[in-house]
């Protein structure tokens, strides 16, 4: 392919670069040794990861998981539980727990999917925020992890000199893993499959998709990088308590879906992205009044682009080539 | 010598909805390479039987043999991938993928992997229904003679051995329909399948079809060739009435 040919399908599929850019940058912020910008960087990306792994079951499925916050809660007690266990002095780096959560949560999602994943429509949503509420009143009421206090995870840790700098580069580690999970099946096969259920979960049977499985599994994968970004969060945090299942957040991350745009491997980023820096700045100017504008902006945004952001700009695009040819 | 052993085999089906029974007790044996047309006035069962040879609906009686091996217990994929592809009364492609999209759906779930080659299969299949040019259009743009030829290509993309086309001529110009009947003429001679077809356009299906199946009331009530069926006089009672 000559060099040209190349140029012009980085135009046409500019997606890829677009990611590795914004974590170019987010590479270099610890470097910056500003403490403000690196707990910001940390708490969006943890949203982030959070939105992709929500964006792989709604995106993907059209299956709204209204509930999805239990599988970051889930990883987060896991890490929790896990760290604290070890008791006196860490003799570990404690993020290698991290993968624990996130299989933690997959399992979780297996177990509660295969019933729930048969349902359709408002059924599965209440059935996921059923679900939700049920675990985090579980974790309010088991003493041994702290009951509705919360469970501090271990004083040792406070110690550890990198532990800052460690989350924010296993949270970009991840948020860079979900985008790859993310494209990936989009492109090949299991994506056309997913994209079938979508359209037509009945004619895609009929063309030997096997509905259930892909829907169970992408549950799963999704359910994996909730449960990672929540044991990452735990550790950071030091702390976790029933919070961490709160359905509030669940409200976050649709709105970042929403704001990036539904189903596309980039929403999540650019809307992750935009949606901290507006709320940021608005905290800064308005400190009484940022909520009311926060809102209003978004419903504006939402109206102005109902495909989200990267829906929007796929559009023009689309619109700008008719032109050009 | 030995007659070829069905493709596929309807031994007593019937199936109930509650009170109304849709096919009663039907057999029938299809062996490979024939186009067999599935007729009946409005309501006599043919889309039902559709919908069990396929696996949407369980027989209550009776079994269905894909090449001598029965299918009526499996999951709806299971039966797709014995070789089973059809299409819909009321067209139904995947309204937000692109027509080539569409039809790669069929293609990889289908016999071609890996992607590339799924990808070819898909393109020549689209060109093979009159759809080149179309690829990249959303699926939803298309007119109804359009989609139609969609879903064929993209039942075609899996490369199967039957293929259930369920009305796929009503609501097409008397010119599509006569493209439409070529093309599947071709589908039968050039790529070898066997096709079950259900049709009210009598004049298109006496034309295409080896062999007409009659279904009347849930019942099969003739079996044969265009020109014996045309003449049986059950079949002329139950399209014009009973005499008086």
């Amino acid at each position: 392919m000559s060099g040209v040919a190349r140029l012009l399908r980085l135009w046409d599929r500019p997606t890829p670069l677009v990611v590795l850019a914004v974590c170019a940058v987010l590479v270099l912020v610890p470097l910056s040794g500003n403490a403000e910008w690196i707990t910001f960087c940390i708490t969006m990306m943890n949203l982030i990861v959070l939105t992709y792994s929500l964006n792989m079951v709604v995106g993907l499925t059209g299956y709204l998981s209204f509930g999805h916050v239990v599988f970051w809660g889930l990883g987060a007690y896991t890490a929790g539980a896990v760290v604290m266990a070890s008791g006196g002095p860490i003799a570990y780096n404690p993020y290698w727990v991290v993968p624990l959560g996130g299989v933690v949560s997959m399992l979780f999602a297996v177990a509660v999917g295969y019933p729930t994943m048969r349902l359709r429509g408002a059924y599965f949503a209440i059935a996921t925020v059923s679900i939700n509420i049920a675990v985090q009143t579980l974790f309010f009421n088991l003493e041994g992890l702290g009951g509705a206090e919360g469970l501090p995870l271990n004083r040792a840790l406070l110690r550890l000199t990198d532990r800052v700098t460690s989350a924010y580069y296993v949270l970009l580690a991840l948020l860079l893993a979900a985008f790859w999970t993310h494209y990936g099946i989009l492109r090949g096969k299991t994506g056309y499959g997913l994209r079938a259920i979508l359209n037509d979960e009945d004619v895609a049977e009929t063309m030997g998709v096997n509905a259930t499985g892909y829907k169970v599994a992408i549950f799963a994968v999704a359910a994996f990088y909730a449960g990672v970004a929540g044991a990452a969060w735990g550790i950071f945090q030091n702390f976790v308590d029933p919070d961490n299942f709160r359905l509030g957040i669940s409200v976050d991350l649709f709105v970042i879906m929403m704001l990036g745009g539904v189903g596309t491997a980039l929403g999540p980023l650019v809307g992750g992205v935009i949606y901290y820096v507006i709320r940021d700045l608005l905290i800064l100017r308005f400190p009484y009044l940022h909520l009311v504008i926060f809102g209003a902006v978004i419903v504006i945004i939402v109206l102005a682009f109902p495909g989200g952001l990267i829906g929007t700009i796929r559009q023009s695009r689309r619109t700008l080539r008719a032109v050009l040819e | 010598m030995m007659p070829a052993r069905p493709l596929l085999e309807l031994n007593g089906i019937t199936k109930r909805f509650g009170g109304l029974t849709a096919v009663r007790d039907i057999s029938l044996a299809v062996p490979p390479g024939e186009i067999v047309g599935l007729i009946g006035p409005n309501g006599a069962g043919k889309t039902t039987l559709f919908n069990v040879i396929t696996g949407v609906h369980r027989p209550d009686m009776g079994e269905v043999r894909i090449g001598g091996q029965r299918v009526d217990r499996l999951a709806r994929y299971l039966i797709a991938r014995r070789g089973v592809r059809r299409t819909y009364q009321i067209v139904r492609p995947f309204a937000d993928m692109s027509v080539l999209e569409n039809v790669m759906v069929g293609a990889l779930f289908g016999r071609s992997e890996p992607q590339e080659k799924a990808e070819a299969q898909a393109r020549a299949v689209t060109a093979f229904m009159g759809l080149q040019g179309r690829e990249d259009e959303p699926a939803a743009t298309l007119n109804l003679g359009e989609k139609k030829r969609l879903e064929i290509a993209r039942a075609l993309a899996a490369d199967p051995d039957l293929l259930l086309l369920d009305e796929a001529l009503s609501g097409l110009t008397p010119r599509e329909i006569d493209t439409a009947c070529e093309t599947i003429g071709r589908i039968q001679t050039e790529l070898g399948k066997t096709i079950i077809i259900v049709e009210h356009v009598m004049r298109a299906i006496m034309a295409i079809s080896d062999r007409i199946v009659v279904l009347h009331h849930g019942e099969k009530i003739a079996d044969g060739t265009p020109q014996a069926v045309r003449r049986d006089p059950r079949v002329i009672e139950a399209y014009l009435g009973e005499s008086a």
